[in-house]
Protein backbone atom coordinates (compact mmCIF):
# COMPACT_ATOMS: atom_id res chain seq x y z
CA UNK A 1 0.00 0.00 0.00
CA UNK A 2 2.54 2.55 1.19
CA UNK A 3 4.82 1.36 -1.92
CA UNK A 4 2.53 1.45 -4.53
CA UNK A 5 1.61 5.21 -2.96
CA UNK A 6 4.69 6.46 -3.25
CA UNK A 7 5.28 5.58 -6.95
CA UNK A 8 2.31 7.05 -6.94
CA UNK A 9 3.28 10.16 -5.73
CA UNK A 10 6.23 10.35 -7.51
CA UNK A 11 4.33 9.74 -10.75
CA UNK A 12 2.17 12.49 -9.91
CA UNK A 13 4.83 14.97 -8.99
CA UNK A 14 6.63 14.40 -12.22
CA UNK A 15 3.22 14.70 -14.04
CA UNK A 16 2.22 17.88 -12.29
CA UNK A 17 5.64 19.43 -12.95
CA UNK A 18 5.35 18.54 -16.74
CA UNK A 19 2.10 19.96 -16.78
CA UNK A 20 3.21 23.35 -15.42
CA UNK A 21 6.60 23.33 -17.52
CA UNK A 22 8.53 23.08 -14.34
CA UNK A 23 12.12 21.06 -15.36
CA UNK A 24 13.05 17.55 -12.77
CA UNK A 25 15.72 19.53 -11.61
CA UNK A 26 13.43 21.75 -9.84
CA UNK A 27 14.14 20.90 -6.17
CA UNK A 28 10.84 20.55 -5.69
CA UNK A 29 10.66 17.60 -8.14
CA UNK A 30 12.34 15.59 -5.20
CA UNK A 31 9.92 16.12 -2.76
CA UNK A 32 8.61 12.65 -1.45
CA UNK A 33 5.85 11.39 0.29
CA UNK A 34 5.12 8.26 2.11
CA UNK A 35 2.41 7.18 4.71
CA UNK A 36 -0.30 9.76 2.92
CA UNK A 37 -4.13 9.12 4.00
CA UNK A 38 -7.05 10.74 4.71
CA UNK A 39 -9.73 10.18 7.03
CA UNK A 40 -13.04 8.68 5.60
CA UNK A 41 -15.35 10.95 7.04
CA UNK A 42 -18.86 10.49 8.14
CA UNK A 43 -21.68 10.75 5.76
CA UNK A 44 -22.48 14.00 4.53
CA UNK A 45 -19.44 15.50 6.65
CA UNK A 46 -18.24 18.35 5.32
CA UNK A 47 -14.67 18.01 6.31
CA UNK A 48 -12.14 15.49 7.16
CA UNK A 49 -8.52 15.35 7.84
CA UNK A 50 -5.29 14.00 5.79
CA UNK A 51 -1.90 12.84 6.57
CA UNK A 52 1.23 12.37 4.69
CA UNK A 53 4.71 12.54 5.87
CA UNK A 54 7.17 14.88 3.07
CA UNK A 55 10.57 14.33 2.79
CA UNK A 56 12.69 16.80 1.20
CA UNK A 57 15.71 15.23 -0.22
CA UNK A 58 17.12 18.43 -1.82
CA UNK A 59 19.62 20.82 -0.28
CA UNK A 60 17.38 23.29 0.15
CA UNK A 61 14.74 24.21 2.62
CA UNK A 62 11.27 23.86 0.70
CA UNK A 63 7.79 25.94 2.29
CA UNK A 64 4.59 24.58 1.49
CA UNK A 65 2.63 27.46 1.84
CA UNK A 66 -1.17 26.46 0.08
CA UNK A 67 -3.05 22.70 -0.26
CA UNK A 68 -5.99 22.50 -2.82
CA UNK A 69 -7.71 19.65 -3.65
CA UNK A 70 -10.55 19.82 -6.33
CA UNK A 71 -12.93 17.68 -4.34
CA UNK A 72 -12.85 20.17 -1.72
CA UNK A 73 -13.70 23.45 -1.35
CA UNK A 74 -10.67 24.98 0.79
CA UNK A 75 -7.49 23.22 2.16
CA UNK A 76 -5.76 24.84 4.86
CA UNK A 77 -2.91 23.07 7.43
CA UNK A 78 -3.63 23.16 10.62
CA UNK A 79 -1.75 22.04 13.57
CA UNK A 80 -3.37 20.36 16.74
CA UNK A 81 -1.77 20.27 20.07
CA UNK A 82 -2.71 19.13 23.50
CA UNK A 83 -1.94 22.50 26.46
CA UNK A 84 -3.18 21.22 30.10
CA UNK A 85 -5.15 18.66 28.48
CA UNK A 86 -7.20 20.67 26.43
CA UNK A 87 -6.86 19.78 22.13
CA UNK A 88 -5.89 22.94 20.31
CA UNK A 89 -6.71 23.59 16.36
CA UNK A 90 -4.96 26.36 14.69
CA UNK A 91 -4.29 26.97 11.37
CA UNK A 92 -0.29 27.67 10.23
CA UNK A 93 0.35 29.66 7.45
CA UNK A 94 3.47 27.38 6.22
CA UNK A 95 4.82 24.21 6.15
CA UNK A 96 8.83 24.32 6.18
CA UNK A 97 10.28 20.57 5.24
CA UNK A 98 13.88 21.55 5.84
CA UNK A 99 16.55 20.53 3.51
CA UNK A 100 17.86 16.41 3.71
CA UNK A 101 15.15 16.01 6.65
CA UNK A 102 11.10 15.45 6.71
CA UNK A 103 8.09 16.89 7.90
CA UNK A 104 5.41 14.36 9.22
CA UNK A 105 1.60 14.47 8.96
CA UNK A 106 0.06 12.61 11.33
CA UNK A 107 -3.41 12.46 13.57
CA UNK A 108 -3.18 14.96 16.98
CA UNK A 109 -0.41 17.10 15.27
CA UNK A 110 -0.30 18.52 11.82
CA UNK A 111 -2.47 17.85 9.30
CA UNK A 112 -4.33 18.56 5.82
CA UNK A 113 -7.99 20.27 7.22
CA UNK A 114 -10.02 19.79 4.31
CA UNK A 115 -13.23 21.73 4.57
CA UNK A 116 -16.59 22.61 2.12
CA UNK A 117 -16.41 18.98 0.61
CA UNK A 118 -17.76 19.41 -2.60
CA UNK A 119 -19.76 15.98 -3.10
CA UNK A 120 -19.74 12.25 -0.81
CA UNK A 121 -17.01 10.44 -1.36
CA UNK A 122 -17.16 6.56 -1.14
CA UNK A 123 -15.00 4.58 0.93
CA UNK A 124 -13.05 3.28 -1.94
CA UNK A 125 -12.68 7.13 -3.31
CA UNK A 126 -9.16 8.35 -2.77
CA UNK A 127 -8.49 12.42 -2.55
CA UNK A 128 -6.36 14.18 -4.66
CA UNK A 129 -4.51 17.07 -3.01
CA UNK A 130 -2.28 19.46 -4.69
CA UNK A 131 0.67 21.40 -2.15
CA UNK A 132 2.21 24.69 -3.35
CA UNK A 133 5.38 26.69 -2.40
CA UNK A 134 3.90 30.42 -3.13
CA UNK A 135 1.99 30.02 -5.92
CA UNK A 136 3.68 27.16 -7.95
CA UNK A 137 2.56 24.03 -7.58
CA UNK A 138 5.42 21.42 -6.26
CA UNK A 139 3.36 18.27 -5.88
CA UNK A 140 0.22 16.57 -6.17
CA UNK A 141 -0.79 13.02 -4.15
CA UNK A 142 -3.43 10.81 -4.39
CA UNK A 143 -4.38 9.90 -0.70
CA UNK A 144 -6.52 6.91 0.15
CA UNK A 145 -9.38 7.02 2.01
CA UNK A 146 -9.36 5.10 5.72
CA UNK A 147 -11.15 4.88 8.89
CA UNK A 148 -7.97 5.16 11.12
CA UNK A 149 -4.74 4.86 9.96
CA UNK A 150 -3.87 2.20 7.15
CA UNK A 151 0.02 2.42 7.80
CA UNK A 152 -0.09 1.38 11.63
CA UNK A 153 1.41 -1.77 12.37
CA UNK B 1 -21.69 30.86 28.11
CA UNK B 2 -18.48 29.79 26.33
CA UNK B 3 -15.45 30.42 28.02
CA UNK B 4 -14.13 33.69 25.99
CA UNK B 5 -11.66 34.87 28.82
CA UNK B 6 -8.67 33.08 31.15
CA UNK B 7 -10.84 34.15 33.74
CA UNK B 8 -14.39 32.81 33.02
CA UNK B 9 -12.05 29.24 32.24
CA UNK B 10 -10.35 29.71 35.49
CA UNK B 11 -13.70 29.97 37.09
CA UNK B 12 -14.69 26.97 35.72
CA UNK B 13 -12.02 25.03 36.91
CA UNK B 14 -12.09 26.33 40.47
CA UNK B 15 -15.78 25.41 40.57
CA UNK B 16 -15.11 22.05 39.08
CA UNK B 17 -12.17 21.75 41.83
CA UNK B 18 -14.91 23.08 44.64
CA UNK B 19 -17.30 20.81 43.26
CA UNK B 20 -14.64 17.60 43.52
CA UNK B 21 -13.57 18.64 46.49
CA UNK B 22 -17.58 19.67 48.08
CA UNK B 23 -18.06 15.74 47.09
CA UNK B 24 -15.14 13.90 48.57
CA UNK B 25 -15.65 15.63 51.73
CA UNK B 26 -19.63 15.29 52.17
CA UNK B 27 -20.86 13.26 54.54
CA UNK B 28 -23.69 12.77 52.05
CA UNK B 29 -21.42 10.23 50.66
CA UNK B 30 -22.92 7.46 52.58
CA UNK B 31 -19.52 5.21 52.51
CA UNK B 32 -16.94 4.61 54.55
CA UNK B 33 -14.21 4.89 51.96
CA UNK B 34 -11.73 7.21 52.02
CA UNK B 35 -11.92 8.66 47.99
CA UNK B 36 -8.82 8.24 46.58
CA UNK B 37 -7.67 8.47 42.60
CA UNK B 38 -6.26 5.11 41.56
CA UNK B 39 -3.69 5.17 38.35
CA UNK B 40 -5.03 2.92 35.60
CA UNK B 41 -2.92 1.96 32.27
CA UNK B 42 -4.35 4.76 30.48
CA UNK B 43 -5.90 7.35 33.02
CA UNK B 44 -7.37 7.81 36.51
CA UNK B 45 -10.34 6.23 38.54
CA UNK B 46 -12.29 7.77 41.48
CA UNK B 47 -12.69 5.43 44.36
CA UNK B 48 -15.90 5.59 45.05
CA UNK B 49 -17.15 7.10 42.13
CA UNK B 50 -18.90 10.71 42.46
CA UNK B 51 -22.64 10.85 41.44
CA UNK B 52 -23.17 13.67 38.64
CA UNK B 53 -25.45 16.70 38.95
CA UNK B 54 -28.99 16.37 37.31
CA UNK B 55 -28.40 17.23 33.63
CA UNK B 56 -30.82 17.04 30.64
CA UNK B 57 -29.52 17.01 26.86
CA UNK B 58 -31.25 15.86 23.83
CA UNK B 59 -30.16 13.25 21.63
CA UNK B 60 -29.82 12.61 17.72
CA UNK B 61 -33.35 11.37 18.05
CA UNK B 62 -34.58 14.35 19.53
CA UNK B 63 -35.19 12.65 22.41
CA UNK B 64 -34.48 13.78 26.40
CA UNK B 65 -30.68 11.90 27.56
CA UNK B 66 -30.70 12.87 31.16
CA UNK B 67 -29.00 10.86 33.95
CA UNK B 68 -31.89 8.18 33.78
CA UNK B 69 -30.48 7.02 30.46
CA UNK B 70 -27.13 6.42 32.23
CA UNK B 71 -28.34 4.02 34.66
CA UNK B 72 -27.69 0.04 33.89
CA UNK B 73 -24.93 0.11 31.34
CA UNK B 74 -21.65 1.49 31.66
CA UNK B 75 -20.82 4.99 29.32
CA UNK B 76 -17.66 6.34 27.98
CA UNK B 77 -18.41 10.30 27.31
CA UNK B 78 -16.23 12.38 25.06
CA UNK B 79 -16.73 15.99 24.41
CA UNK B 80 -16.63 17.49 20.73
CA UNK B 81 -18.26 18.69 18.21
CA UNK B 82 -18.34 17.78 14.42
CA UNK B 83 -16.48 20.66 12.91
CA UNK B 84 -13.22 18.78 14.07
CA UNK B 85 -11.75 16.35 11.54
CA UNK B 86 -8.42 15.61 13.45
CA UNK B 87 -8.62 14.62 17.40
CA UNK B 88 -12.64 14.27 17.53
CA UNK B 89 -12.89 11.47 14.92
CA UNK B 90 -9.47 10.08 15.98
CA UNK B 91 -10.65 9.62 19.73
CA UNK B 92 -14.36 8.22 18.31
CA UNK B 93 -12.45 5.81 16.06
CA UNK B 94 -10.22 4.83 19.59
CA UNK B 95 -13.57 4.50 21.21
CA UNK B 96 -15.11 1.61 18.32
CA UNK B 97 -11.59 0.31 18.32
CA UNK B 98 -11.37 -0.50 22.02
CA UNK B 99 -15.06 -1.81 21.94
CA UNK B 100 -14.30 -4.17 18.94
CA UNK B 101 -11.43 -5.74 21.23
CA UNK B 102 -13.38 -6.15 24.29
CA UNK B 103 -16.11 -7.52 22.26
CA UNK B 104 -13.33 -10.12 20.99
CA UNK B 105 -12.71 -10.69 24.74
CA UNK B 106 -15.54 -11.68 25.60
CA UNK B 107 -17.31 -8.49 27.46
CA UNK B 108 -21.23 -9.25 26.35
CA UNK B 109 -21.97 -5.64 27.18
CA UNK B 110 -19.73 -3.14 26.29
CA UNK B 111 -19.95 0.20 27.60
CA UNK B 112 -22.55 2.55 25.29
CA UNK B 113 -20.17 5.65 23.88
CA UNK B 114 -21.56 9.43 24.37
CA UNK B 115 -20.58 12.43 22.30
CA UNK B 116 -21.47 15.39 23.83
CA UNK B 117 -21.30 18.65 21.44
CA UNK B 118 -19.04 21.69 22.91
CA UNK B 119 -20.68 23.55 19.34
CA UNK B 120 -24.25 23.18 19.57
CA UNK B 121 -24.24 25.92 17.29
CA UNK B 122 -23.34 23.87 14.84
CA UNK B 123 -24.34 20.54 16.01
CA UNK B 124 -27.62 20.21 15.66
CA UNK B 125 -29.86 16.90 16.86
CA UNK B 126 -29.67 15.61 13.26
CA UNK B 127 -26.31 16.71 12.42
CA UNK B 128 -25.12 14.91 15.10
CA UNK B 129 -27.03 11.52 14.53
CA UNK B 130 -25.12 11.34 11.06
CA UNK B 131 -22.06 12.09 12.45
CA UNK B 132 -21.95 9.32 15.22
CA UNK B 133 -23.30 6.62 13.11
CA UNK B 134 -20.41 6.21 11.21
CA UNK B 135 -18.61 5.37 14.15
CA UNK B 136 -20.94 2.34 15.47
CA UNK B 137 -24.11 1.44 16.54
CA UNK B 138 -23.99 1.83 19.90
CA UNK B 139 -22.18 5.72 20.06
CA UNK B 140 -25.01 8.55 21.06
CA UNK B 141 -24.44 12.24 19.98
CA UNK B 142 -26.34 14.66 22.19
CA UNK B 143 -26.84 18.33 22.33
CA UNK B 144 -28.39 20.75 24.17
CA UNK B 145 -28.54 24.47 25.37
CA UNK B 146 -25.36 26.24 25.76
CA UNK B 147 -26.06 26.28 29.28
CA UNK B 148 -26.92 22.98 30.14
CA UNK B 149 -23.83 21.50 28.12
CA UNK B 150 -21.65 24.04 30.23
CA UNK B 151 -23.27 22.90 32.99
CA UNK B 152 -22.52 19.01 32.67
CA UNK B 153 -18.67 19.81 31.54
CA UNK B 154 -18.32 22.03 34.49
CA UNK B 155 -19.70 19.23 36.55
CA UNK B 156 -17.19 16.20 34.85
CA UNK B 157 -13.95 18.56 34.69
CA UNK B 158 -14.51 19.21 31.39
CA UNK B 159 -13.32 22.27 29.78
CA UNK B 160 -13.64 24.46 26.47
CA UNK B 161 -13.94 27.58 24.63
CA UNK B 162 -14.20 29.33 21.37
CA UNK B 163 -12.03 30.41 19.41
CA UNK B 164 -12.34 32.88 16.41
CA UNK B 165 -10.16 32.31 13.29
CA UNK B 166 -9.60 34.34 10.65
CA UNK B 167 -12.39 32.45 9.16
CA UNK B 168 -15.00 30.86 11.14
CA UNK B 169 -14.25 29.89 14.51
CA UNK B 170 -13.02 26.79 16.50
CA UNK B 171 -13.47 25.19 19.53
CA UNK B 172 -10.67 24.34 22.15
CA UNK B 173 -11.54 21.65 24.06
CA UNK B 174 -10.36 19.07 26.99
CA UNK B 175 -9.21 15.43 25.39
CA UNK B 176 -10.42 13.21 28.46
CA UNK B 177 -13.03 10.23 28.15
CA UNK B 178 -14.89 9.90 30.99
CA UNK B 179 -16.15 6.67 32.05
CA UNK B 180 -19.27 6.77 34.13
CA UNK B 181 -20.84 3.48 35.71
CA UNK B 182 -23.87 1.78 35.57
CA UNK B 183 -25.81 3.87 38.38
CA UNK B 184 -24.84 6.98 36.22
CA UNK B 185 -21.05 8.15 38.71
CA UNK B 186 -18.08 9.14 37.25
CA UNK B 187 -16.24 6.46 37.84
CA UNK B 188 -12.73 7.18 35.82
CA UNK B 189 -11.13 9.92 33.77
CA UNK B 190 -9.16 8.38 30.52
CA UNK B 191 -6.22 11.08 29.57
CA UNK B 192 -4.39 11.26 26.06
CA UNK B 193 -3.24 10.24 23.87
CA UNK B 194 -5.66 7.28 24.12
CA UNK B 195 -4.45 3.79 23.11
CA UNK B 196 -6.68 1.23 22.53
CA UNK B 197 -5.27 -1.74 23.87
CA UNK B 198 -4.67 -0.06 27.01
CA UNK B 199 -7.95 1.19 27.17
CA UNK B 200 -9.63 -1.90 26.77
CA UNK B 201 -7.47 -3.40 29.45
CA UNK B 202 -8.43 -0.78 32.00
CA UNK B 203 -11.85 -1.30 30.77
CA UNK B 204 -11.70 -4.98 31.70
CA UNK B 205 -10.48 -4.30 34.99
CA UNK B 206 -12.89 -1.97 35.83
CA UNK B 207 -16.08 -3.34 34.74
CA UNK B 208 -15.27 -6.66 36.40
CA UNK B 209 -14.88 -4.86 39.80
CA UNK B 210 -18.17 -3.13 39.81
CA UNK B 211 -17.80 0.07 40.23
CA UNK B 212 -14.48 -0.28 41.89
CA UNK B 213 -14.87 0.50 45.76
Amino acid sequence: MSHRFRIAAVLLTILAHVATGCTPADNAATLSFERGWVRTPAPNAKMTAGYVAINNDTAADVRITRAASPQFGRVEIHTTSMVDGVMQMRPVQALDVPAHGQVSLEPGGLHLMLMAAKGPLAADDSVIVTLFSDDRPVAELTLPLARSNPHDE
Amino acid sequence: MFFRSPVALLAVVLAFGAGLWLSMTSTREAREHTPTLASLENGTALQPPRALQPFSLVTATDTVFDNSDLLNRWTLVFFGFTHCPDICPATLQVLADTTRRLTAAGVETTPGVLLVTVDPARDDAATLANYVAHFGDNTVGATGTEGAIAALAADIGIVYRRVELDEGYTMDHSGAVLLLNPEGELAAVFSPPLNPAALARDLTALLNHGDAS
